[in-house]
């Protein structure tokens, strides 16, 4: 989809615009070289990116240089700057980074937010108790979440291992570039030790909750012909002491 | 058990290393004499400055070797065990007819889809008949091994149907052979082709200088060193023993041993004497096998700016110039250094002839072979060196026809078989080779010095 | 923290067994009803108020303990101390339940097992009961209210109330089955309400932490018990192939409180406080400083002190006025004025409660809740 090209930029430019999911979405500017100086259409570049997500430290825009083209971009924005032979190959490298960085960046984001439980559900991955019931449901969608992250993790990792081509194309160079610039193996190493964490801890409540569930049952119905001998017991000794008592 | 008396002849990274593997895997005791002509130890590990600036570059072996990601890589584990950073290098760039192709798709744009096939079909043929396992096991086990035709790397290169295709492939490689292709086998040239590929090997080189390596070791190593002290003649002092005939400042002494090593570039062992006539005879016919003689000649020139980043950013990059020359950035090694400097690594014959020229004329040949984009550069020059690498590898590493292991390291086995060699020239002329050969002749000793066939006559004593 | 709804519940059963112990006491035979057993000769109003009084109280008493474990349980307090604490309190009503029937009825009377008596003893129940799985409460209930019944028909529940009054022999058998099943407040079935009151706490209190389906369960539950209750009074003669025979065959009693009179007070209660805590609970009618909250808060908070208290103000004197007069001490028991004098009475005396007990707390009086808190706590 095109959309109007800021102001500023030579003739030829094309924004475009690429949604990833439904609430997350880049916007790419491609701008082939011309006469233009090269320092001049990246000074530009790279204030049209950092115009927006303004105080996020994490939208600072970030710059790569890769055989005369010039790449700047944050989570949100990207200009190229480029010859117009490669700003094709380029946009395409750039698309298929971002898809496979957002993925990364949503399970970041979302282990960010379960990290936080961890120390509270820990207590039930060693015991868990009756007071302790009404939370299974909370601790079996903390589970199934964890899956699910494992699950994206591991369908990203032929993407984010990626193995250098050979003879190379400029896709692949810039793709290998940008995923040693946003270190991606690295994250996806710490992401992987940290759902093991998580997978440790929710996996162990999981095993601890059905073991607890299943003893709670045979329990019940155990204290259950408990209360049924007792009944009768007591029936029998109740009448035991009326006929001691007439 | 007794001491064991050992010499080493060479302090370069051969000797060095075996020395340090002897003390880790002998369990006898043992006293090591390290016996080194030059002033200093490292041989081709060689990092440099320059005068008029602190800015390094690697005067020798440019880069290591990574075989991690398809097996064990004893070098870079040595690496990590000496406390050394490795920096990772790499460059796809080749600069032909004066247009710079850095991806396939340069070369289609500049050569026409026509080329563009031709070196991929190349590329596909290369890696069909080298998978990255058998290119990790081809000098590290029978020589026999080897998917690849003894025949030569020139035959294979006229198959190529694009003569600009072909042109290309030569520049890419011609500084890794060091010789030309119709001096050496298809296989080691399929090898240096290979290398290109990061799923084959992938390069880096240590921080603050490959040299680092050689220091880290002669630091670790307790064993005795003389520096200036040349080898002049080893020759056999009965009951096993090797007498070993050396001089420095004009002294000769002569000294027995239990073993000797020689860990000496292939070129320097002619300067050797060696007695009796069956060593002599035995060490002639190791010459001979291995004698393939290569050459390199490096010129690095200090610059005051990095002209050539705004269109180059690897760590190298490969020049149709001097029969193809590679061109390196040896300020990228470190990535905070502030200095521009540039190393070209010229190879083969291009080499030999050239090294006959003065140091001036050299240097203004390389930067008279700088690109047209690049050529403004030369306003920028500050300072340049030379350093010549002249019969310094071997043009077919492992030799013709290829040795078994024990036979390369252990030339004359029935009346010495306490003389060993070691050589990267036995391998593949890197120092992975020269580590492998290292290892193996200290596993050989090791396994020597623990047997119960070695001498114990009490009269013999330790130095 | 105080829930208003409790407060104003156990207020109202507090002024229940004002009415009903003064009216009862004083003017019973004077008005020639037939005392509590419920015959029918009493008014329907007066019947009502009769009925309800214990088992809210008791309910209540099951829903404030639930409250109080779960609070200690946040406070951090380790089980073995809530226990302490519990055995300790159940121990001392137990006990203070007896010396009562001493020092305000007769010594023969020690063993007629009263509230407090049958209070004491629920709440050691509970505190074994709490450990159990969570269904265990509501498994009790049902055993309780199937075998008392027939614990009441093994015992010969009529021959100890032949002059509508528990009257038993002073030996061990009379002693414990008045306990089991034949006393005033008998752990059969009575234990039903306190159980009852733990095990709908969570459903009334935590409404925040269940799902909105599970909040209108206490209404359903107590509108399904009225209408068993209901089905089983009404249609006995028409459904004896469908009702247990103690359905078929009890009617709507206090004493004993036949499984009609449970069924339907259980579901009263149940709907009564559920309503009580959708309007009075943490809303802005009722604020902690409003008159409804302060009255409520200050009967509630001294239900065991008023139990004492309005015994020894109503029953005393008539024990002096018989023995002046020249009588037995039990002479004007039941006798001694009109209802409505004696109505009169309850009014004032509940209104005097207030102030004096408002006074007692604000210049720190100890009080019997003081004191049980000072031995047991």
């Amino acid at each position: 989809m095109n959309l109007k090209v800021p102001d500023g930029f030579p003739s030829g430019s094309k924004l475009e615009q690429i949604s990833f999911r439904p609430d997350h979405g880049l916007q790419i500017l491609v701008v082939p070289i011309t006469e233009e100086p090269v320092s001049q259409l990246l000074a530009q570049a790279c204030d049209w990116v950092a115009a927006v997500g303004v105080g996020n430290d994490a939208n600072k825009p970030q710059t790569l240089s890769l055989y005369g083209a010039q790449i700047v971009w944050n989570s949100l924005r990207a200009t190229i700057i480029a010859p117009p032979e490669k700003t094709a190959p380029i946009l395409l490298a750039l698309t298929d980074f971002f898809l496979y960085d957002a993925a990364l960046s949503e399970i970041e984001t979302e282990i960010d937010d379960a990290w936080p439980h961890i120390k509270a559900d820990a207590a039930f991955a060693f015991e868990f108790s009756e007071r302790a019931v009404p939370k299974r449901h909370e601790l079996s969608k903390r589970f199934e979440n964890t899956v699910s992250m494992r699950a994206r993790l591991a369908r990203l990792a032929p993407h984010v291992h990626w193995l250098s081509t050979h003879p190379a194309t400029i896709t692949s160079q810039l793709n290998e570039r940008l995923r040693e610039r946003t270190r991606m193996v690295s994250r996806f190493e710490f992401l992987s030790s940290q759902l093991d964490v998580l997978e440790d801890v929710y996996g162990m409540c999981g095993q601890r909750v059905s073991d607890f569930m299943l003893a709670r049952q045979q329990i019940i119905l155990e204290w259950a012909i408990v209360f049924l001998l007792a009944a009768e017991l007591l029936l029998v000794v109740t009448d035991l002491m009326a006929s001691v008592g007439t | 058990m007794r001491l064991l008396n050992i010499a080493i002849v060479g302090g370069g990274p051969g000797g060095l290393m075996t020395a340090y593997l002897l003390q880790q895997q002998l369990t006898a005791p043992m006293h090591v004499t390290l016996f080194e002509a030059s002033e200093r130890l490292g041989g081709k590990l060689q990092t440099k400055s320059f005068v008029k600036a602190s800015a390094h570059y690697e005067a020798g072996a440019a880069e290591l070797y990574d075989y991690s990601m398809i097996d064990e890589d004893p070098l870079k584990e040595l690496v990590g065990e000496l406390g050394l950073f490795a920096i990772p290098m790499g460059g796809s760039s080749v600069i032909l007819d004066n247009r710079v192709l850095t991806n396939l798709d340069d070369i289609q744009e500049h050569f026409g889809t026509e080329v563009l096939e031709a070196l991929t079909d190349f590329d596909r043929q290369a890696k069909a008949s080298m998978s990255p396992r058998e290119f990790y096991a081809i000098g590290h086990s029978d020589p026999s091994f080897s998917s690849a035709s003894a025949g030569r790397f020139d035959t294979a290169l006229q198959n190529i149907r694009e003569p600009t295709a072909q042109r290309y492939i030569e520049n890419l490689i011609h500084s890794d052979l060091a010789t030309e292709p119709k001096h050496t086998s298809i296989s080691y040239g399929l090898q240096n082709y290979l290398m290109n590929d990061p799923t084959y090997t992938k390069l880096y080189s240590i921080a603050g200088g490959n040299q680092r390596l050689s220091h880290e070791l002669a630091s670790r190593i307790d064993a005795t060193v003389l520096l200036q002290h040349t080898v002049t003649a080893i020759g056999s002092s009965g009951r096993e023993r090797v007498q070993v005939t050396s001089s420095a400042h004009g002294h000769t002494r002569v000294d027995d041993f239990d073993f000797v090593v020689i860990a000496l570039p292939m070129n320097h062992l002619t300067a050797l004497h060696f007695h009796p006539p069956r060593l002599a005879h035995a060490m002639r016919q190791h010459h001979a096998c291995y004698n393939h003689p290569a050459h390199y000649l490096r010129v690095t020139i200090l610059f005051d700016r990095p002209f050539w980043r705004s269109v180059l950013t690897d760590h190298f990059l490969m020049l149709d110039r001097f029969g193809g020359c590679c061109l390196y950035d040896e300020s990228a090694r470190e990535p905070e250094s502030t200095a521009a400097v540039l190393g070209w690594l010229i190879s083969g014959q291009a080499a030999l002839e050239m090294s006959k020229l003065d140091n001036d004329a050299l240097i203004e040949q390389a930067l008279g072979s700088l690109p047209d984009s690049l050529s403004c550069g030369r306003h920028s020059f500050i300072e340049g060196s030379v350093h010549r690498w002249v019969d310094a590898v071997n043009a077919l590493p492992g030799g013709m026809p290829p040795r078994g292991l024990d036979e390369r390291h252990q030339p004359e086995p029935v009346d010495h078989p306490n003389l060993f060699i070691v050589g990267d020239y036995l391998f593949d002329s890197t120092l992975n080779g020269v580590l492998d050969s290292a290892t193996h002749v200290t596993g050989w000793m090791a396994a020597l010095g623990a047997s119960d066939s070695f001498d114990k006559s009490p009269e013999t004593l330790a130095h | 923290m105080r829930q208003t709804s409790i407060d104003i519940l156990r207020t109202l059963a507090i002024f229940s067994m004002i009415q009903v112990h003064f009216v009862e006491n004083l003017s019973a035979e004077f008005e020639g009803w037939a005392g509590l057993s419920g015959s029918g000769a009493a008014p329907v109003p007066w019947w009502l108020m009769t009925g309800l009084g214990a088992p809210l109280f008791t309910f209540l008493s099951g829903v404030s303990y639930r409250l109080w474990v779960t609070a200690q349980e946040v406070r951090g307090r380790s089980d073995i101390e809530i226990s302490k604490v519990t055995i300790r309190r159940g121990l001392f009503l137990f006990g203070l339940g007896l010396i009562f029937n001493v020092f305000i009825w007769l010594p023969e009377d020690i063993f007629n097992w009263d509230i407090l008596t049958f209070t004491g003893s629920a709440l050691i129940i509970l505190n074994c009961i709490r450990r159990l799985p969570s269904s265990a409460p509501l498994a009790l209930c049902v055993v309780a209210l199937v075998i008392s019944p027939a614990l009441r028909s093994i015992a010969g529940y009529s021959g100890y109330w032949e002059h509508h009054y528990f009257d038993y022999e002073f030996t061990l058998v009379d002693v414990l089955l008045g306990f089991i099943t034949v006393g005033y407040f008998p752990v059969f079935p009575w234990i039903i309400f306190p159980l009852a009151g733990f095990l709908a706490s969570p459903f009334i209190f935590q409404m925040s932490q269940t799902p909105c389906r599970v909040q209108a369960v206490p209404v359903v539950v107590g509108a399904a018990l009225i209408a068993l209750s209901a089905i089983g009074h009404l249609g006995s003669k028409y459904l004896t192939f469908l009702l247990p025979l103690e359905l078929q065959t009890s009617r709507l009693t206090m004493f004993p409180a036949s499984t009609h009179y449970v069924l339907a007070m259980i579901g009263c209660i149940l709907i009564a406080l559920y309503f009580c805590h959708q309007a009075a609970d943490g809303s802005f009618r009722f604020p902690n400083n409003s008159s409804v909250s302060v009255c409520a808060t200050t009967f509630s908070s001294h239900s065991l002190s008023i139990y004492l208290l309005h015994h020894i103000v109503h029953i005393y004197p008539l024990w002096f006025y018989g023995l002046i007069t020249g009588n037995e001490p039990t002479a004007f028991w039941q006798n001694a004025m009109p209802s409505s004098m004696s109505l009169l009475l309850a009014i004032v005396f509940c209104v005097a409660c207030f102030f004096l007990f408002r006074w007692l707390d604000l210049h720190g009086k100890p009080t019997a809740e003081t004191a049980m808190r000072w031995i047991c706590d």
